[in-house]
């Protein structure tokens, strides 16, 4: 739709690239500082704790001061928590639309760009989640249960970066983004309450959480 | 190309030249016998087409190394037994002055192989005819300077003005001269002198409690010892050649009076009027003020010329001169040089914007040789000058005193200050057209004349204003009763009349004050400048081009009207807003790209401009520009002085030409002005085969941190403590630095001398590769971009 809407434009404009080059190939480490805790009957997320996710994407410049992409990532994290641990998987496929702003005199690719970027994704999770709590005597009863379970979030987000090419071919880029989910879809198991299927939600849950803020840095080719 | 050697530089080809085969040996006598011929043929200059100064043959060495190169080479002379401190003066003078001498020598003032320079030189081989390895340290140019003047580097670069060989009156005070400078070398004065300020400004040793008066003049003092110095010293030196040195003595004459020009002639009231256009005697003085000689060096740099002139002269009492010259390579050699210098004047003095000084240079030389063109067209470039820039209310940016000025031409400088804006326009056309119908041919003179008659329009649009017939025989008494009343003799109580901003052309037929003035002297009779075309009146071409100068003034008013509509205006926006999104296209068949420039600026150093790095990123500029230019298809061509080989003096000299353009296109402003040179620019055109030449250069600005960028970096080290992973960015944004990279591109189109594309794309980064490229590649895809 939106290169349908552009092209017109696109047409009379000169579009001039990087000396003629307009599409980027790169791979991104996406750099997430743990933030979504997770504080459910005791169980939460340590304090700290950093993320990665991999990300490949594509970047086709379309005007003097705009392109268009497609990105794809994978990540895979354990979560350490306080009684337990969990992996989560995720993946997720964006389409970007990147704005490089003409007060700024440079031309896409190149420099200081904003970015918006509509995406679509799921998640799984699986692990031991152990929980501690109190019978009705009062003594700790420790229960483990193993879970797995997936999710589907689509979402839209934006990012602040720069890109910089050195030798003429390769992009260095880094930028700090924020993802908002706007619809999340349980695709086995609706919550129902109890704590452990809430836990098992929020672990799921927890990963596009994270991706609310973080780090991008990458490094590509600029291939033809 | 044929190829030229200055003497000394023959001398050390001779031993190679003696290696050669037998067929190169046999026909060495006929190479010498046509070198001397391209010698002789230099000297014989066509005045009647004067050839302003150019370089030719090989490029010397000076002119091709790097600044840093001559740094290097320089810092072999300090001494590692040196103290710390005078290592640290000597490297700081020698830094600056590779950089500032290679400034001068790309500026296009100095010239190399050119008949003055060769002449000099000889001069100079004649007094170290026996100082062989002295000779070889000494490099002389002639420096496109109206100065009495001559100047010495530590490396053994010496400079003689224009203005310096234009006043002498023989070769032995050019001898003696050339003694002098000779001494600044050798004793390496200006080192020294950088030593002892250094000594001042600290206060140390005898400077120790020195008040800052005092400073002044001990600088002053030291360096008027050091001049003395050179003198003596240099006159012992010049003792030992054969030169007559009671007729070098006269060089301190000269210098007594550096404010007077080669030759003191009355100005001839009568010089520009005809039968019918006479000028009202008020327009002249009766008496010019008195010649005096500048006596107080009491904070000169040099010695009073008086005290000199004694000095030496005590030097000389009881010598036997007997069998002394006043000429050693050639009294015609001396004449030719210094005729040569003379015309040049009067091209520099238009280039400086110096009309008066050029119209009365040209008037002397006139006197000698009335049929010469070039001076002819010095002096309607002088009147054509003069006009515009009163025309445009800017008569106030050029020298508009008279007081200060000293000897005949101060009646000029009276003259062109008393005649009216409409007086002194009607005047040029008189000439000019004149001119245009001897010269019918001359390019430049009809650009210049088509261009003042246009001016002259908002004046006169209706020439019934001008009068056909003849003056009455009335006008000279009614002038002469005006003169009367005025009573324009010079008293040292003149002040320069205030300058009546005029207004802008196209403001001036507004209802105004002026407006008013016009009309009363339209209506009266006795308005000497209404007599101005009785003869050009009869030329029914005068008429054509006069109607179609109406024409061309109308169509520009009616243009600039509808510029000022809220229509044009919003038209104009929207194109801006395509041509920004879109980019512009230029169409060029080809670009020629000259002398890129580089300037890295730091605004927190003392020296801002960062003259090493800067010199280096221009190297890589060029390399950018090329690279980019390549991928983008332009056909293009890139001349610069930084990229000179020894067979480039023809590129040296149209950079030369391109670098006077360039500076008197940024001077005039919005000004619309025919160029000086517009025989040099279309050889150029023709030369290059494209009318489009782009200075391009970038400026990478770092600033100073001020307090929005102080109040950011504060706010975000404060969230960092509350929110951990703002710390990279905190961190990061504490310790930038912010810079601005300004990427400068101005295209002239020659041919029309306006300017095609102006951009001054600036970008906050420091000057990365990437962003040059980018903004490198996107403008010369514009410029290759066929028009739509």
């Amino acid at each position: 739709m939106i290169c349908f809407f552009l092209f017109p434009a696109l047409l009379k404009g000169q579009v001039p690239g990087y000396q003629g080059k307009h599409f980027i190939l790169s791979y991104n480490l996406d750099v997430l500082p743990n933030l979504a805790y997770i504080d459910l009957n005791s169980v939460s997320t340590l304090p700290v704790q950093i993320l990665f996710s991999n990300h490949i994407s594509t970047e086709y410049v379309l005007g003097r001061s705009f392109s268009l992409g497609l990105d794809a990532s994978y990540s895979q994290s354990k979560i350490f928590l306080v009684d337990g641990n969990a992996n989560e998987s995720g993946d997720s496929y964006g389409l970007n639309l990147t704005f490089y702003p003409k007060k700024n005199n440079t031309i896409a690719p190149v420099g200081n760009y904003f970015k918006i970027r509509i995406f679509t994704g799921s998640t799984w999770a699986s692990g031991n989640i152990r929980n501690n709590t109190f019978d009705n005597n009062g003594y700790p009863v420790t229960l483990i249960k193993p879970e797995q379970t997936n999710l589907t979030v689509n979402g839209f987000g934006i990012g602040f970066g720069n890109n910089m090419i050195v030798h003429n071919n390769i992009v260095l880029t880094a930028s700090v983004n924020l993802d908002f989910n706007v619809m999340n879809f349980n695709n086995n198991k609706i919550p129902t309450g109890s704590n452990f299927e809430e836990l098992t939600y929020d672990i799921q849950n927890h990963l596009f959480e994270t991706y609310l803020f973080y780090f991008k840095l990458g490094i590509g080719g600029l291939m033809f | 190309m044929t190829q030229s050697f200055t003497p000394g530089e023959f001398q050390s080809y001779w031993p190679n030249a003696l290696k050669m085969n037998r067929f190169i040996a046999y026909f060495l006598p006929t190479f010498i016998a046509g070198l001397l011929a391209i010698g002789t043929h230099s000297y014989g200059q066509d005045f009647n087409h004067f050839q302003t100064l150019r370089s030719s043959g090989r490029v010397p060495e000076k002119f091709r190394t790097s600044s840093l190169e001559k740094y290097n080479s320089d810092i072999q002379q300090i001494s590692s037994k040196e103290k710390r401190r005078l290592k640290r003066l000597k490297k700081e003078f020698f830094y600056e002055s590779a950089f500032d001498l290679n400034n001068l020598l790309h500026s296009g003032m100095l010239v190399f192989n050119d008949p003055v320079s060769i002449y000099v030189n000889k001069v100079m081989d004649t007094i170290l005819k026996d100082d062989k390895p002295l000779r070889s340290k000494i490099e002389i140019y002639v420096l496109k300077s109206t100065s009495f003047n001559a100047f010495t580097r530590q490396n053994g670069v010496i400079y003689i003005c224009v203005g310096l060989l234009a006043r002498l009156h023989n070769e032995s005070e050019l001898a003696l001269i050339l003694c002098h400078e000779l001494t600044h070398f050798t004793n390496q004065h200006s080192i020294q002198k950088v030593i002892e300020n250094d000594d001042i400004n600290a206060g140390r040793g005898v400077y120790r409690k020195t008040n800052e008066d005092a400073k002044l003049m001990a600088a002053s003092m030291f360096s008027k010892k050091e001049e003395s110095e050179a003198d003596l010293v240099g006159l012992q030196r010049f003792l030992k050649t054969n030169y007559d040195p009671n007729k070098a003595i006269g060089e301190f004459d000269i210098m007594e009076y550096p404010q007077l020009t080669f030759n003191e002639v009355p100005y001839k009231k009568n010089y520009l009027e005809t039968s019918n256009l006479v000028f009202p005697p008020s327009y002249f003085l009766k008496k010019i003020s008195d010649v005096v000689a500048d006596d107080d060096d009491s904070l000169s740099t040099h010695p009073a010329a008086k005290l000199r002139r004694a000095a030496v002269i005590s030097k000389l009492q009881g010598l036997d001169v007997s069998g002394k010259k006043t000429f050693l390579v050639g009294e015609n050699d001396f004449n030719s040089a210094q005729k040569i210098c003379r015309y040049e004047m009067c091209d520099i003095y238009l280039h400086n914007n110096m009309f008066q000084n050029a119209f009365y240079t040209s008037y002397l030389l006139l006197q000698e040789n009335p049929g010469s063109i070039y001076l002819k067209k010095c002096v309607a470039k002088s009147l054509y000058g003069l006009s515009k820039y009163k025309t445009n209310g800017k008569y106030s940016d050029i020298y508009n005193g008279y007081i200060d000025i000293q000897g005949y031409s101060q009646q000029v400088f009276y003259f062109f200050n008393e005649m009216k804006a409409p007086e002194l326009n009607a005047l040029a056309v008189e000439y000019l057209y004149n001119l245009k119908r001897q010269y019918p041919d001359d390019k430049e003179i009809v650009a210049i004349t088509q261009d003042i008659m246009t001016e002259m329009v908002q004046y006169h649009k209706d020439k019934s204003f001008f009068s056909a017939d003849p003056k009455p025989a009335s006008l000279d008494s009614v002038l002469a009763k005006d003169s009367a009343s005025k009573g324009n003799i010079l008293n040292k109580s003149d002040k320069p009349r205030t300058l009546i901003v005029q207004k802008s052309k196209y403001e001036s037929n507004s209802g105004s004050k002026k407006g008013d003035e016009q009309k009363e002297k339209k209506d009266d009779k006795n308005y000497f400048i209404r007599y101005a075309f009785v003869d050009l009146l009869t030329d029914p071409d005068f008429i054509k081009d006069y109607d179609k100068a109406v024409i061309n003034y109308n169509e520009t008013l009616s243009d600039n009207q509808y510029k000022e509509t809220r229509e044009y205006k919003k038209a104009e926006a929207k194109i801006e807003r395509r041509l920004r999104r879109n980019g512009i296209a230029l169409g060029l068949n080809k670009l020629v790209i000259v002398n890129p420039f580089y300037y890295k600026v730091d605004e927190s150093k003392s020296n801002p401009v960062k003259l090493a790095a800067s010199e280096l990123a221009q190297k890589d500029l060029n390399n950018c520009i090329k690279t980019n230019a390549n991928l983008a298809g332009l056909n293009y061509e890139l001349i610069d002085m930084h990229d000179l080989s020894e067979n480039s003096a023809e590129v040296f000299n149209d950079l030369s030409v391109l670098n006077y353009y360039s500076a008197e296109r940024s001077e005039l402003g919005d000004m619309h002005y025919v160029n000086y040179m517009t025989d040099d620019i279309q050889a150029l055109t023709k030369k290059y085969q494209t009318n489009y030449f782009d200075w391009t250069g970038v400026v990478c600005y770092r600033e100073h941190s001020n307090f929005r960028q102080g109040y950011l970096k504060t706010i975000f080290a404060i969230f960092s403590i509350f929110y951990f992973p703002l710390t990279p960015y905190a961190l990061y944004n504490a310790f930038r630095t912010h810079y601005n990279t300004y990427i400068i591109s101005n295209i002239y189109d020659l041919g029309t001398g306006q300017s095609e594309d102006v951009r001054v794309s600036r970008v906050k980064f420091k000057d990365r590769p990437d962003v040059l490229n980018s903004i490198l590649y996107d403008l010369y895809l514009q410029y290759k971009k066929p028009k739509n």
